[in-house]
């Protein structure tokens, strides 16, 4: 997809638009759509994500039938890691760092993939401010959080459900980390894994002081043991949602997974299905 | 003819975590940890130190023959070269 296919405007909003504010680790985008069923989907799906303050950057959402449905993803950014194109599934769209704003088209009936545009405005915008998105479950118990770093199928979402009425679960497949006033966050988002949003999770808008790293083991019998910093900081590099590749916010990604893993406390954890993350925690 | 010189390639970053050190290509994001030999030999990469300066500085630290450090560390460097991670530039 090249530059030019995409009418890159300056994002003067439609005519009879109506916009959302909607944040996620305290970052904020105005949501603007002439779509009723965009509208009502954002109200719906980011209703815990609501947000009152000065947006960090805009999004426009136009409804199309010209979407058409793609099996691969193409997502790329241009040399200076300003812009960032993305095509997949129902989606067509352009993030623009200059303008901090970004426009996407979706194919009309297709509503909910928009989700995976935001994914990307919040990774790329997060990048921006110090933060990033992960791939992990995260719960917490009082003010510590616990991140669940892992891949699909790794048993974020198992693990979530499972321990969902003892715990505050966060997310269980996005969550954003950032650094505020010197102290690493967990936040959870409205980006849930399939079998979480059938739950009817809504996602948590707390940002909780980080607590521990524990990547999921698939295995017989509840264990948990220490791994070394260099081996957890390499395991979650390989989670990290990293849109902007230019080579500073990319640095600033490896800084942030660095401190991550050197400021927690990093564990392999091995558990049955189903079990209970009480007494382990 | 003068030596080439080991440098860090410019879309490389690194961390030294414990004993180890992590490196990513910031090109093609790809990580790489490095063991703790290999963690001493990309510390004592800094476009100043040649090939045979780096292994003399290893081989004042490590209990080895002259020639095994000598050949193990032109091993290695030649190893980060292939993967992107070290230019050698004339001095």
């Amino acid at each position: 997809m090249a530059e030019r296919e995409i009418e890159f405007r300056n994002f003067s909003p439609p005519k009879n638009c109506e916009t959302r504010l909607v944040e996620v680790a305290g970052i904020c985008t105005r949501i603007m759509s002439d779509s009723p069923e965009i509208i009502s989907y954002i109200g719906k799906q980011y209703r815990d994500f609501r947000s009152k303050q000065k947006p960090h950057f805009c999004v426009e959402v136009a409804v199309s039938n010209g979407i058409g449905s793609r099996e691969n993803t193409t997502i790329f950014t241009n040399a200076k890691g300003k812009k960032l194109f993305i095509e997949c599934g129902f989606i067509r769209g352009m993030i623009d760092a200059g303008n901090s704003a970004g426009k996407v088209w979706v194919h009309k009936g297709q509503e909910d993939n928009v989700d995976v545009f935001l994914r990307n405005c919040f990774s790329f915008f997060l990048a921006e401010r110090g933060g990033m998105l992960v791939h992990a479950a995260a719960l917490a118990k009082g003010n510590r959080a616990f991140l669940f770093p892992g891949r699909s199928g790794a048993g974020k979402t198992t693990i979530s459900m499972a321990n969902r009425r003892s715990l505050l679960v966060l997310n269980d497949e996005i969550c954003a980390i950032r650094k505020v006033n010197k102290t690493l966050r967990v936040f959870g988002t409205p980006f849930w894994g399939g079998r979480g949003a059938l739950a009817g999770n809504r996602g948590s808008n707390k940002g909780i002081k980080m607590d521990s790293v524990l990547f999921l083991k698939k295995g017989r019998g509840n264990s948990k043991s220490e791994l070394p910093k260099a081996e957890a900081l390499h395991m979650l590099m390989g989670c990290a949602i990293h849109m902007n590749k230019s080579r500073g916010k990319t640095v600033a990604v490896f800084n942030l997974c660095s401190e991550i893993a050197m400021q927690s406390r990093c564990y392999e954890l091995c558990l049955e299905k189903g079990a209970k993350l009480g007494g382990i925690l | 003819m003068k030596a080439a010189v080991p440098c860090r390639a410019n879309d490389t970053a690194s961390r030294a975590i414990g004993k180890k050190a992590m490196i990513i290509k910031t090109g093609n994001y790809r990580a790489y940890t490095l063991n703790a030999s290999g963690t001493r030999i990309w510390g004592k990469i800094n476009s100043r130190n040649s090939e045979r300066g780096i292994a003399e500085k290893i081989f004042a630290e490590y209990d080895a023959a002259k020639t095994t450090v000598q050949r193990d560390v032109r091993k290695f460097l030649h190893e980060l070269e292939k993967e992107g991670l070290l230019v050698m530039k004339s001095k």
